[in-house]
């Protein structure tokens, strides 16, 4: 991905006689666009497989919306990343089909606010190693633009759990937890321990760490 | 005429790179993916 966004980004600077600084950006900007449209791409194609497409896309509006302001965890290379995204957000999908009593969707729903209102006191919104923000007026703003994003996801849940459109409310209870443990302390160890995991398994099957580029 | 649209077309591709660009480095979390290295020229 790296190698294909620098030889675009060249391209595309020799077309316009950019110098070194503008492609340098083009290649940034190349990786993040295709490494967006890579994954969100294998997630809808495999949910479509799965014959879970609906509540896949909805966990991942609501997941990637409150990502977007929030922040949240990143995995080290593409490739981790590309396979726990697929394999958290087609869970979610499928989780979300499978039938559940209203008592426990009114209380998951009820954990997801508690756990809504303290992470946007504590941890949104949370930086990463290439990315913290610090300045309080910054960090204010970004609380509000969330607050607003979970208000609307609630009331969304609220009109379908009235009209008893079940899948779809657990779909989004599920992405406002997952996005909110991906900003938690909690959601920063485990993708950590992921990561770990994961380099251990490949030093394991390939005697060496493999970096696996997308 | 093709040369003009073809211009047209780079230019049009390097706007949106650089808007793109520019909100990843925002404090905006670019979706889920992961976070490549942040060049020099937009660090500062």
């Amino acid at each position: 991905m790296q190698q294909l966004s620098k030889t675009l980004a060249v391209i595309l600077g020799e077309k316009l006689k950019a110098d070194q600084e503008q492609i340098e950006i083009f290649a940034y900007s190349l990786e993040v666009l295709l490494g967006t449209v890579l994954e969100i791409f294998s997630i809808i194609f495999l949910a479509f497989l799965m014959n879970i497409e609906a509540t896949t896309t909805v966990c991942l509006l609501v997941f990637s919306s409150i990502r977007f302001f929030g922040g949240g965890v990143h995995s080290s290379t593409y490739l981790k990343c590309l396979f726990t995204g697929n394999i958290l957000l087609l869970s979610l999908g499928k989780l979300a089909t499978l039938p559940i009593s209203q008592g426990l969707l009114n209380s998951m729903c009820l954990f997801a606010l508690l756990l809504g209102i303290y992470a946007l006191i504590r941890w949104i919104p949370a930086g990463t190693e290439k990315k913290v923000i610090t300045d309080e007026p910054t960090r204010l703003k970004q609380k509000k633009k969330v607050s607003l994003l979970l208000v609307f996801w609630f009331v969304a849940t609220g009109l379908f759990l009235k009209y008893q459109v079940d899948a779809y409310a657990l779909a989004i209870i599920l992405g406002i937890m997952s996005s909110l443990f991906l900003i938690s302390p909690l959601g920063y160890g485990a993708i950590k321990t992921l990561d770990k995991s994961i380099n251990k398994f490949l030093i394991l099957f390939f005697g060496k760490e493999v970096k696996i580029d997308v | 005429m093709f040369k003009k649209f073809q211009g047209l077309l780079f230019s049009s591709a390097a706007i949106t790179l650089m808007f793109v660009a520019n909100i990843a480095v925002s404090p905006y979390c670019w979706f889920i993916t992961y976070e490549p290295d942040m060049p020099k020229s937009l660090q500062r």
